[in-house]
């Protein structure tokens, strides 16, 4: 007995211990958290008594009560997520092949200023877009129209529901290029040129043909790392139509997405259990479309 | 026409703070008696409603005004609803404009029957004590040591001679504002202002309300919808939300009430208030 464990300990044990650390994080920071949405999410929970179990109720309401998630919240979410995702992801491609095209130092230039906006999304927001689309005669955009004579009173972008959708998605795309943009573009410049020789040789006929056939197969497990991040962010995104219209929730839920109707649960009625259920739909969601993700892009290798 | 209302200058959803007020000032309730509706169905609240959306859409008032100070100090926006701060910034920081403008009482809303309604929101902090403490006596030694003119007068003199008068504080003890440092016809137009101060109850599921009433303006503003349609459509969330509530907190059950519920309104508050010896344990 006590061989069998000190052998073990011996043979396996360093392994446990280098796994140890991240095991530990993982488990504090992810699986324990994910547990207990689960598990509150068949509970009723007003954040100051204890939970009432009520089963399957949360869910049964989501279905069939909530007229908001149904008529709004989830019709908003895919738009986004539909053209955002796809989107992003695309012109994050895109702006990655052509900055593999430029020498090293324009090259690092342009990457870090792609980049920057993913990560000074919060300041820009209200530094430049919330003046920029104010519904002001003073924001940039009326003034600049209302300059130029072609309307006759300002336009309120961020309050009126017809184009609070539009300016989020412009938004996000534009802070798109984020680490998923960064991976593609490692990618890139790893490719050997060699490949591209040899096609030439063998009758490539095109730069197109170069991408489609050379650039995205070789980088494919970059490409899955990026649609992923690009799944799981716009999912989550949820601040953008909050901060630029100024308040959870939306003028008339027009920006709502799900990640706003778990705050408005959880945050703003105090029904945990109830966002709790959400935020575990939110997580199959994004589940499945890592999946999708994962059979188109997962190298056979 | 260049107006400052304040339902122009919040952003997002727009609350009670500036909604409210309209439905006040057209006589109508937010709830209805027993607090188990929405009083959004009578026809004084759909006039009020009406009468929201009609300054936007027929005598075109700016739907958005970032800031009413940088605006009325340009001229832009020479008359407008506005709040303390807006008085604070005016006084202190915009002394170009010093003794040219002055303040007035709220705009009336003018009813049939010839009364002039002024009701505009004030919410700001409160004090509570919560029954079962163990310190009753000092707890409500120390309220009324705080609440008392003298201490409130003292504190807001000394925040003024401290830090100056960008920190002017207005103490919520209508004697110790009586004494504060501002000019006399500004202090008297406050202190009139102030017999017109309601703030909205807060029920069970009333934020469902608050949300909704933004939204009728916004879809009949935006979307040119009747006002009426709009507010069915809107009445059945507000009711369905009431219950739901109504239910958690155990007033309903299966839709039938069992319990009374109390809506503090203006008048019970005076009631408790002149009770209030009597009461005293």
């Amino acid at each position: 007995m006590k061989t069998s464990l000190s052998k073990w300990v011996h043979e396996e044990g360093s392994a446990y211990a280098f796994l140890l650390p991240y095991a530990l994080l993982f488990i504090v920071f992810i699986v324990i958290p994910v547990i207990a949405a689960a598990g509150l999410s068949f509970t009723f929970f007003d954040a100051v008594q204890a939970p009432r179990f009520v089963g399957l109720d949360n869910y049964i309401a989501l279905l069939t009560q909530d007229d908001t998630f149904m008529r709004y919240v989830l019709p908003n979410t895919l738009q986004f997520a539909i053209i955002v995702g796809p989107g992003g992801y695309a012109l994050a491609f895109l702006l990655a092949w052509m900055l593999a095209q430029l020498p090293k130092i324009p090259r690092t230039i342009f990457a870090l200023i792609l980049y920057s906006p993913s990560m000074t999304a919060g300041v820009a927001m209200t530094v430049v877009w919330r003046a920029l689309f104010s519904g002001d005669q003073t924001g940039y955009l009326n003034s600049f129209l209302l300059g130029l004579g072609l309307m006759r009173e300002p336009v309120q972008w961020l309050q009126s529901p017809q184009y609070l959708m539009s300016i989020m998605i412009i938004v996000t795309m534009w802070s798109s290029m984020g680490i998923g943009f960064l991976a593609m573009l490692a990618g890139i410049l790893e490719i050997s040129p060699e490949l591209y020789e040899a096609a030439a040789i063998d009758g490539m006929s095109s730069r197109w043909q170069e991408i489609f056939l050379i650039t995205i197969p070789s980088i494919k497990p970059q490409m899955l790392f990026g649609a992923v991040m690009a799944i799981v962010g716009t999912f989550q995104a949820g601040a953008i139509g909050v901060t630029l219209s100024g308040s959870n929730p939306t003028p008339q839920y027009a920006g709502q997405l799900i990640v706003n109707h778990i705050e408005d649960y959880g945050f703003l009625r105090y029904e945990m259990g109830y966002a709790a259920a959400i935020s575990v739909v939110l997580l199959l969601m994004v589940l499945f479309f890592s999946r999708v993700a994962n059979r188109l892009f997962a190298s056979e290798a | 026409m260049n107006y400052n209302s304040p339902l122009s200058s919040g952003s997002g959803q727009r609350g009670y703070l500036f909604t409210a007020p309209y439905i006040f000032n057209f006589g109508a309730q937010l709830f209805s008696d027993n607090g188990f509706a929405t009083g959004l169905e009578s026809d004084r609240a759909v006039e009020a409603v009406r009468f929201m959306a009609d300054s936007f859409t027929i005598y075109g008032m700016p739907l958005t005004t970032v800031s009413f100070y940088e605006g009325f100090r340009y001229g832009r926006l020479p008359v407008g609803i506005s709040n303390a701060e807006t008085y604070m910034r005016l006084t202190t920081a915009a002394p170009e404009i010093g003794g040219l403008w002055g303040m007035d009482l709220y705009p009336a809303t003018v009813l049939e029957d010839g009364t002039q309604n002024r009701y505009a929101t004030g919410s700001a902090q409160t004090s509570i004590m919560f029954a079962d403490t163990d310190k009753a006596p000092e707890g409500w030694e120390f309220l009324k040591w705080w609440m008392s003119t003298e201490t409130q007068t003292d504190f807001q003199e000394r925040i003024v001679l401290n830090y100056g008068r960008e920190y002017l504080w207005f103490s919520a003890n209508v004697e110790a504002f009586s004494q504060l440092d501002i000019p006399q016809e500004h202090r008297d137009v406050i202190l009139q202002q102030w017999q017109w101060l309601q703030e909205p109850v807060r029920l069970p599921g009333s934020y469902m309300q608050e949300r909704e009433l933004y939204n009728i303006w916004s879809r009949i503003v935006f979307d040119g919808v009747n006002p009426r349609v709009a507010i069915d459509r809107s009445v059945t969330i507000i009711n369905r939300e009431i219950t739901r509530k109504m239910e958690e907190f155990g007033y309903l059950r299966d839709g039938v009430q069992v319990r009374e519920f109390r809506v503090p309104t203006i008048d019970l508050v005076l009631n408790w208030m002149e009770s209030a010896d009597e009461n005293l344990p």
